[in-house]
């Protein structure tokens, strides 16, 4: 019978790869599917914990940070569409309109 | 259970590394679908059928479908992380193994509890009545927040200066 420990543990493995993704990757599609895997193990830990102490409100979180990162996947792609129309690039690193 | 808890494990950890080993982005995509199921199955194991179910449907279904519209319409190119600098693994390789260590030797050190409670029936009810009692203010400002959401993405997307 997994503990809560071992889905804690799960959760921080998913959040560990997805920070690494975000960071690693070059394509902007890549960095967003990286901060998705770190959402869910955030979500994952909720989830965990309101099993485990038999309450629902963690449940409840879990389904506003759903909602919450299907907006922010939203508008993402969005403004990536919109920046590949105007700069024909998709890569993190060809993106540097900021940089001083 | 412990074997559908490693079968889970294996599916969303190895989803979760073949969306950041794989180097097409479509493949990451596809990566991504199998860590979301993987998660979705922890939900159910853990006794939340409802939250399990809206994974599966917007995660693995409507996120999933809009990463892949997202890959079709911008250009597709070769991704591979072992392309970066060595400056760059280092830093982010070395930060990412540090916080694994870290989160893993102080998940180990709490006596964390081992029996789960028995779910709760009727999981869908509770989360509603949950969900429009004390939860209603919130429920409502996550409403318009999807509203401007819907409405922000279809501006950004949309053709400047034209009509359509």
């Amino acid at each position: 019978m997994p503990s809560l420990g071992d889905f804690l543990a799960v959760g921080a493995g998913l959040f560990v790869l997805g920070l690494f993704g975000a960071l690693m990757k070059r394509t902007a599609v890549a960095v967003l599917m990286g901060i998705e895997l770190m959402l869910n193990a955030a979500n994952l830990n909720l989830v965990a914990f309101a099993a485990f102490s038999g309450r629902i409100s963690g449940q409840i979180f879990a389904l506003f940070v759903i909602a919450l990162a299907a907006a922010e996947v939203a508008v993402g792609l969005a403004i990536l569409l919109s920046l590949f129309r105007s700069r024909a690039t998709v890569r993190m690193d060809d993106i540097d309109l900021l940089k001083g | 259970m412990p074997e559908a808890f490693g079968i889970l494990t294996l599916a969303t950890l190895g989803g979760a590394l073949g969306v950041v080993l794989a180097t097409d982005v479509v493949h990451s995509a596809y990566f991504l679908v199998l860590a979301f199921l993987g998660v979705a199955g922890y939900y159910f194991l853990l006794g939340g059928e409802f939250v399990g179910a809206v994974q599966i449907l917007i995660y693995a279904g409507a996120v999933a479908v809009l990463f892949l519209f997202a890959v079709m319409l911008t250009r597709r190119r070769a991704d591979p992380v072992w392309g970066r600098s060595p400056a760059r693994w280092l830093g982010v390789g070395g930060a990412a193994a540090l916080l694994a260590w870290l989160l893993l030797t102080h998940l180990e050190r709490h006596p964390w509890p081992t029996k789960l409670p028995p779910p709760a029936p009727h999981n869908t009810a509770l989360i509603g009545k949950a969900l429009f009692r004390p939860f209603v203010v919130p429920f409502e400002v996550v409403s318009v927040l999807l509203l401007a959401a819907l409405v922000g993405a279809l501006l950004l997307a949309r053709k400047e200066g034209g009509a359509s």
